[in-house]
């Protein structure tokens, strides 16, 4: 395209580029000045120590980061099938009429906010799984080794890490979906054809496709784990909030960095340490997403293209 | 008969299971908020928050009013922050996207849609909350309007990209400023790609909690003081859902019933058909 020399609308949208650029900073500046003497200070007790008593001036958040990825690992694992179905089915299987519809609902269920689905997993999907399912994993898997730590609890709630990964699994696949599907629906015609001609079946069709676009559905996956990483309200109001120490278990409540932050940044205002310790947690939740970014640009050749379309 | 594989089977099953969840979750929206709504009628609209604790028989009057009012305020003021700064910005990332500064903003605008909208409502509350000693709708508008940016930056430069070069080079090649080119004629042409990325971007906006949790703060009763603190939907669903009293969960049902089917479906149903007449 030629080059224009227009200063003045260069300048006046140039003022729109360095306000998007302040924005970042609007953003990491308050929280890096507001915790960078503890995290100097304190640092370390918070990622390795897992006592988190605000009160005895112990902070240590190791449990909260655990959580925060534990959390993250079960509910991408649990929405990378379901997003793949749902694309496939959406731009291959369902009836071809009913595409838009189709495209459209997804749409606006990706718009339901955080809070409604934490709400409806507090009073209906929670109490229900508690009362039916939890019980029959935890007494199905008692006896396999491995397994049964994940589910072996004291007491079944309705709020606890299963839930919360349950939620944010179902929250997350349409996000993945729509970058999948996108992949999808851009794969060349020739090659679904080719199959075809070799005599392959509408499945050797969609493995064909699948396998064509697996760096897209790599991409997908890592956005949507980017999105639960950082889910707030659904987790906080699921996940029980226990600030005591970890434990690789589904059944038992936890706590996440951001379940933490929600519960107990009003009264930590009071208490200078508390609200920098809270801070250097968001600023490690924000550390932990860049470096799953990162990883997206490295391994996905897709990355940057899918980012763009979630 | 003929035989299905098991895979597409299975592809089949897992769709309708998330579709289902998903659906499920709609419907109980619409099944438990409906009826309040129905109930309570226009008070629900008009009326203030009812005080916690009532001692002496029903409260006085149940109302939304301070929570929808709040809502509405805080993503208008929001959207006024954003969209000037958002639409600048997209229309610099598409039509001088050799600039090193549309590079950078591109890039940081994909970066901000990524970064938890929590981490945006604890930056302001150290940046405006703090200094200003107090909660502000102001405050939560600027939080939201730092999730609201990016989409409408992202979206603006899409609508800019997908205008066919012909056209734009033929307004200039009638010796029309670049400037008059791009915000007097290309403006029906990105206008549906521009209003849905602020349809979106309000969509988002309107149904975030987490940035105004710390910022925006909480009142009982409207107020039309952007300075003042505000209730909004979302937090009111977060707050009172926690409650043992009946009336507050039933408040945090309706709550969520307006947000999502009087709010947020029609912004997206509206974004839809903006696209669907436009496509070119």
């Amino acid at each position: 395209m030629t080059r224009i020399k227009e200063r003045r609308l260069l300048a006046l949208l140039g003022i729109g580029g360095v306000l998007v650029l302040a924005a970042i900073f609007v953003v990491l500046f308050p929280l890096l000045a507001n915790s960078y003497t503890f995290l100097l200070k304190r640092g370390v007790e918070l990622v390795t120590s897992m006592d988190w008593s605000p009160m005895m001036n112990q902070f240590g958040g190791l449990q909260f980061i655990l959580g925060s990825l534990w959390v993250t690992f079960w509910s991408t694992l649990l929405a990378t099938p379901l997003a793949v179905s749902l694309a496939v089915f959406a731009s291959d299987l369902s009836p071809r009429r009913l595409r838009g519809l189709f495209g459209g609902l997804v749409d606006l269920i990706a718009a339901i906010p955080s809070v409604v689905y934490g709400y409806w997993g507090l009073m209906i999907f929670g109490p229900l799984l508690a009362s039916t399912v939890y019980p029959l994993l935890q007494s199905a898997f008692s006896g396999v080794p491995l397994l049964s730590t994940l589910f072996s609890t004291n007491a079944i709630t309705p709020q606890c890490f299963m839930t919360a990964v349950l939620v944010l699994a179902l929250m997350i696949t349409p996000y993945a979906s729509a970058i999948i599907r996108n992949a999808y629906e851009m794969t060349p015609k020739d090659m679904i054809e080719a199959v075809y001609a070799l005599g392959g079946s509408k499945w050797d069709a969609i493995k064909m496709t699948l396998s064509y676009i697996k760096s897209s559905i790599l991409a997908g996956v890592i956005i949507a784990a980017g999105r639960a990483l950082g889910e707030t309200m659904a987790v906080t109001m699921l996940i029980g909030n226990s600030v005591g120490p970890f434990k690789p278990c589904l059944l038992c409540r936890g706590a996440t960095i951001t379940s933490i932050v929600v519960n107990e940044f009003q009264e930590a205002m009071m208490n200078p340490s508390h609200s920098e310790a809270l801070t250097a947690l968001i600023v490690i939740l924000i550390a932990m997403g860049s470096v799953l970014l990162y990883l997206g640009r490295k391994i996905s050749k897709n990355f940057v293209e899918a980012e763009i379309h979630a | 008969m003929r035989k299905v594989h098991p895979g597409i089977l299975a592809i089949y099953l897992l769709s309708f299971l998330a579709l289902g969840l998903l659906l499920w979750v709609l419907g109980a929206i619409l099944v438990n908020g409906l009826p309040v709504v129905l109930h309570y009628g226009v008070q629900l609209f008009t009326a203030n928050i009812p005080p916690p604790v009532f001692f002496f028989g029903p409260p006085p009057e149940v109302g939304l009013a301070p929570a929808i009012v709040g809502t509405l305020m805080i993503v208008f003021i929001a959207l006024l922050i954003s969209f000037p700064i958002g639409f600048l910005a997209g229309v610099l990332i598409s039509e001088f996207y050799y600039t090193r500064l549309a590079k950078a903003a591109e890039h940081v605008a994909s970066l901000l849609v990524e970064v938890p909208t929590i981490a945006a409502g604890i930056a302001i509350y150290w940046l405006i909350v703090v200094p200003t000693q107090g909660f502000s709708a102001i405050a939560g508008s600027v939080a939201l309007s730092l999730i609201m940016i990016p989409y409408i930056a992202l979206y603006t430069a899409e609508a800019y990209r997908k205008v066919p070069k012909l056209i734009k080079e033929g307004g200039l090649a009638l010796g029309i400023p670049y400037s008059k080119v791009l915000f007097k004629i290309l403006r029906g042409l990105v206008a549906p790609g521009v209003i849905t990325g602020v349809l979106i971007a309000l969509a988002k906006a309107a149904g975030e909690a987490a940035p105004l949790l710390f910022t925006a703060g909480w009142s009982n009763k409207v107020s039309l003081d952007p300075f003042q603190p505000s209730a909004s939907l979302s937090v009111l669903i977060y707050k009172f859902g926690f409650s043992s009293q009946e009336l507050w969960l039933k408040l945090s049902w309706a709550a969520s019933f307006i947000l999502v089917f009087m709010i947020i479906l029609p912004l997206i149903i509206i974004s839809k058909l903006v696209v669907r007449k436009h496509e070119f």
